[in-house]
């Protein structure tokens, strides 16, 4: 009993914070820019690729895979913003959709001609191969470093914008992008800044989670309803909230496939539902 | 002195629709400017046109020898202009000392000056942005536009809403501003009473277009002609 407890929460917790890392860019790019990127998790595909790649093709360590695919990501991110995306800032939904989904089908294609349909593994360190034990319980210790690598996430998200002058002028934004403007704050450079970063830690994401989320070129495409659930439910420009959401959803849904798997993924949808019925704004949203 | 500020021909508004029409002023560094009309002659606008905030058809708008009407908003208030909003738009997500230091550029205003102006904005600097009075959100929104060590300083109703006792304290905070400071301060108001008796250049706008501009003495000794160019509610209350 307190085994299969230890077991859902542990395996909970890792896939929660995979969903984390994907997503919280979303969020944050969401809830400044009004921009809804349904391309997101192609982001995070190319993460996992450039993990791949750099582990498997050009034999350097996972440790410096890893920062790798934050800035090859993040560059793509901000050239993707500079070029489309910042055409379509308060453009209607159904044209930012439109070309978001239209960049996700270009990135399933070319990730589909440069690597092939099959799921890729990155080469993982050997001191995260092994197993960990909890008690009676042993747990592969490479999904205790991504509970670790949420966490620090989150941390390092948290001292970025309540802390630094940079997150100060995000919050400003995302609260009133004219008033913003009218202090000062280039609310443009932000904007690429910020798409970056989202993005970048997608790549991140991408790359930590293959374990948990395979590496396969429709990633961005199977994962998305995950991706935006979170961020629904967390709140648009929170870091907190999606935090919260996704632990519930990671959590829910490996106790759901656990105890009741002819359910399948019923319990998060149902959670879901739940949460969004109460909070329509999310857990932390600061806007709707 | 020379001028600081030059609106030239200025046709501004929002989209395809019009509020300004063929509008000018200067307004030379250091002075003071108030602005009255009645309800949506275009005061609102015309701030918001000098801060980038609509759309300019025509005209040139000039800060010393730069052409700003093509600067995006915070180039403009990197150039010169501080912009108190009449909504006061304070950021709820940021603490009040954090909607102070957001905008700060290094100058003559700091933030120990701004505390010494309005010290209960020291007693609630942890507070968020969004738990203040109108009072308190409005000395806020000064404080914000002064810490970014603008020339212009551009005042929208800044005593919209709020109780008597409050306006008084605000008034004497801005009376403190214009004598012992060099900056120029545009000031639009419903009350013509405080507009008339803040700057001694007063204009009155008609249906996006100035209807008179001079001397607020001049109006001040001739309520019958404040009326006729303010109406009914937009005289001296």
């Amino acid at each position: 009993m307190i085994t299969a407890a230890l077991t859902i929460l542990f395996h909970g917790l890792a896939f929660a914070m995979v969903l984390y890392i994907v997503s919280v860019g979303l969020g944050i790019t969401m809830g400044l820019m009004n921009f809804a990127n349904l391309a997101h998790g192609a982001f995070a595909a190319a993460g996992g690729y450039v993990v791949v790649v750099a582990t498997r093709s050009l034999g350097l360590p996972f440790w410096v895979a890893l920062p790798a695919a934050f800035v090859v990501v993040a560059l793509a991110g901000a050239v993707v913003e500079r070029l489309v995306v910042r055409t379509l800032y308060g453009a209607d939904e159904l044209r930012q959709v439109l070309f978001s989904i239209a960049l996700l089908f270009m990135a399933i294609a070319g990730f589909t001609a440069a690597f092939g349909p099959l799921q890729q593994q990155p080469e993982i360190p050997a001191a995260l191969s092994g197993q960990i034990a909890l008690g009676d319980v042993e747990f592969p210790s490479y999904r205790a470093f991504v509970i670790a690598a949420g966490v620090a996430i989150l941390a390092a998200l948290w001292l970025l914008i309540g802390r630094t002058r940079i997150g100060m002028r995000i919050r400003a934004a995302v609260d009133n992008r004219n008033m913003a403007e009218a202090i000062g704050v280039d609310t443009r450079t932000l904007f690429t800044l910020t798409f970056a970063l989202g993005t970048g830690i997608a790549g991140l994401g991408g790359g930590i989670g293959a374990d948990i989320l395979s590496i396969t070129p429709t990633y961005g495409q199977e994962y998305l309803v995950l991706f935006l659930i979170v961020v629904a439910v967390g709140g648009l420009g929170s870091i907190f909230g999606p935090f919260l959401a996704a632990l519930c959803i990671g959590v829910v849904d490996v106790a759901g496939k656990y105890l009741l798997p002819e359910f399948g993924a019923f319990f998060i949808y149902g959670v879901v539902i739940a949460i969004l019925l109460a909070k329509p704004a999310g857990l932390f949203g600061v806007r709707s | 002195m020379p001028d600081d500020l030059s609106l030239h021909k200025i046709r501004a508004g929002y989209g395809a629709t019009v509020v300004l029409e063929d509008l000018s002023f200067d307004l030379a560094a250091g002075s003071k400017l108030s602005i009255i009309g009645r309800n949506g002659v275009g005061k609102t606008t015309l701030l918001a046109t000098i801060m980038g905030l609509t759309r300019l058809h025509a005209g040139r708008i000039g800060l010393g020898d730069l052409d700003v009407g093509a600067l995006r908003p915070n180039r403009r208030a990197k150039a010169g202009f501080g912009f108190v909003p009449q909504q006061r738009e304070i950021f709820p997500s940021l603490t009040v000392e954090e909607n102070l230091l957001v905008g700060l550029r290094p100058g003559a205003w700091t933030l120990a000056r701004v505390y010494d102006l309005f010290p209960r904005l020291r007693e609630r600097r942890a507070n968020m942005g969004n738990q203040l009075s109108g009072g308190e959100q409005q000395m806020l929104a000064f404080g914000r536009a002064l810490l970014t060590n603008p020339r212009v300083l551009l005042l929208d109703e800044p005593f919209e809403g709020l109780a008597p006792v409050i306006v008084e304290q605000l008034f004497q905070a801005l009376l403190r501003l214009r004598d012992e400071d060099q900056l120029s301060i545009i000031m639009v108001e419903q009350h013509a009473k405080l507009a008339l008796a803040f700057a001694p250049r007063t204009m009155v706008m008609s249906r996006g277009r100035i209807a008179f501009d001079g001397d607020s003495g001049t109006l001040i000794d001739d309520p019958a002609r404040l009326d006729a160019l303010c109406g009914i509610g937009g005289g001296l209350h």
